[in-house]
């Protein structure tokens, strides 16, 4: 069933983010254009007054553009678990033969896609501004280079630095969303004032995090000296970034796991569709 | 087996108690009229039945299991609210149920649609209230199930349409499937319903059958619904 539940909610996703991503890419290219014949045209003696402004104005809704590729899929994520879940149309989701781990899952699973169609489709976009047949020369070369470099000097281990930035993106694409669902799900479990507790909930648990991750910082502070020198005496560079990001990662799963837990109990035991 | 059973249900929100001691019991069969004014927990009832709410205490079992993702197998629900996404298709969202529910039957959809000359191309956003009721209404009626539940059916649609909704009902009438409705309409869903419950303030006042009203109280399902609440 998450299969099918993936399947609506690419369908209901897609319509805004292919559109979006369509637009990067065009004014990518635009501005490329613009740029070329604003080289030319100066070049040429013709003025750039009108032209520049143009130009500035397209390179201007570019970089918009690539910024409104994650915003608008963190607003789409909010705006449709909202939507999909906690109003109207929580009455269909819910009495689907689907767990509300599955119906979550389903949205975390697509968020995570479409943020990372939104780090692709910005790179592409970015490395088409300056692109040519030598640079892709240049970067397939670079690019080798560096897995080379990593691979060596990580004794192998150049596959599970990829892997392990990976898994911290995707976690915390995973938190990011939860961030938002928990309170809204706690929101919505009231009566009345349901966005503004939602709100309300979303700052509170903010404060929560911080205070919590604060106070594990500073229980740990006796613990540094301690750990510095084991880490000096055990590990090698590349162990310790490794050992950076899996601590990245227990640390971003530890919360991911604990607002997913609150999320689903919430919309298991307090569902309180208007 | 009852399709339906509950047995000391209580619903409480906050201070306020929806739901106060219900026992009840339904079979396979029947069409089942719940009956009751503005609050008086039927919509409650029903989303218990629908898992969308947990119980305070008491127990409900749809065809002897808790409601959740196995029971919802078995119910079609018209909620009271029209709950189906705008931004889909009719034929979309036949799609949508045929891909979610086993039991549905698209040739059923597809005659029904076309009966009342909706366009399964239309988008819901396009359409007015009436007739996305009436989508949702072919929709839940549309599938083979053991119990259907329909929250006021008839409760924001223009009085030809509520003829047509009667007459849907009773078309795919299954013998061994029960239908509960809600309504305070009573005048209009009367000539269908075999059975009534009557709920005021979270309690059961009773259960009866439409015939047993008609034949000891001698009066119609609606004068005695008047005589009950009166104010």
């Amino acid at each position: 069933m998450l299969r099918k539940l993936l399947k609506y909610e690419f369908r209901a996703t897609a319509r805004v983010m292919l559109p979006l991503y369509l637009v990067v890419i065009v004014l990518a290219l635009l501005t490329r254009g613009a740029s070329l014949w604003t080289q030319q045209v100066t070049f040429y003696g013709l003025g750039e007054g009108l032209l520049g402004v143009l130009a500035a104005l397209i390179a201007v809704g570019f970089i918009l553009a690539l910024l409104a590729t994650f915003v608008v899929a963190v607003v789409l994520a909010v705006v449709r678990f909202r939507n999909n879940l906690l109003t109207d149309e929580g009455y269909v989701m819910f009495t689907l033969p689907v767990s509300p781990h599955s119906l979550v899952c389903s949205k975390l699973i697509v968020s995570a896609v479409w943020f990372l169609g939104a780090v692709v489709i910005d790179v592409v976009a970015l490395v088409s501004l300056v692109a040519d047949v030598a640079m892709f020369q240049e970067m397939g070369r670079v690019i080798q280079e560096v897995f080379d470099s990593l691979t060596a000097y990580y004794l192998g281990n150049g596959v599970l630095f990829l892997v392990e930035v990976l898994i911290l993106f995707l976690l915390g694409c995973a938190y990011t969303c939860l961030s938002f669902y928990t309170p809204l799900a706690i929101g919505h479990s009231f009566a009345q004032h349901k966005m503004l507790l939602s709100v309300a909930f979303f700052f509170a648990i903010v404060v929560a995090v911080n205070m919590i991750s604060g106070a594990a910082m500073i229980a740990g502070l006796p613990f540094l000296d301690d750990l510095t020198l084991w880490v000096g005496a055990n590990l090698t560079p590349a162990g310790v970034v490794h050992g950076v990001l899996w601590g990245s990662i227990a640390y971003t799963a530890v919360f991911t796991v604990v607002l997913y837990c609150i999320t689903i109990r919430m919309l298991h035991r307090h569902l309180n569709l208007e | 087996m009852s399709i339906l059973e509950t047995k000391g249900l209580v619903k409480r929100f906050g201070a306020m108690t929806a739901l106060d001691g219900v026992t009840l019991s339904i079979e396979p069969g029947r069409i089942v009229g719940l009956l009751g004014p503005n609050g008086s927990g039927k919509t409650t009832l029903i989303k218990l039945a629908n898992g969308l709410l947990v119980p305070t205490a008491g127990e409900i079992w749809v065809d002897g299991q808790a409601p959740g993702r196995e029971s919802h197998k078995l119910v079609s629900y018209l909620p009271e609210r029209t709950s189906l996404p705008l931004w889909m298709t009719v034929k979309e969202l036949q799609a949508f149920y045929q891909d979610f529910f086993a039991d549905f039957q698209a040739e059923r959809s597809e005659e029904m649609l076309d009966r009342l000359e909706i366009s399964p191309k239309q988008r819901m956003k396009q359409m007015s209230k009436g007739t996305r009721e009436k989508v949702q209404l072919i929709l839940t009626m549309s599938r083979q199930a053991k119990l259907y539940l329909l929250d006021e059916p008839i409760g924001g649609v223009d009085p030809a349409a509520r003829d047509y909704i009667l007459d849907t009902i009773i078309r795919n009438y299954n013998p061994e499937a029960a239908v509960v409705i809600s309504t305070h309409l009573i005048a209009d869903v009367e000539k269908v319903l075999d059975e009534v419950i009557f709920i005021d303030r979270g309690q059961i006042l009773f259960q009866s059958s439409v015939d047993s009203i008609r034949e000891e109280k001698g009066m119609s399902v609606d004068a005695l619904f008047r005589e009950v609440y009166k104010c």
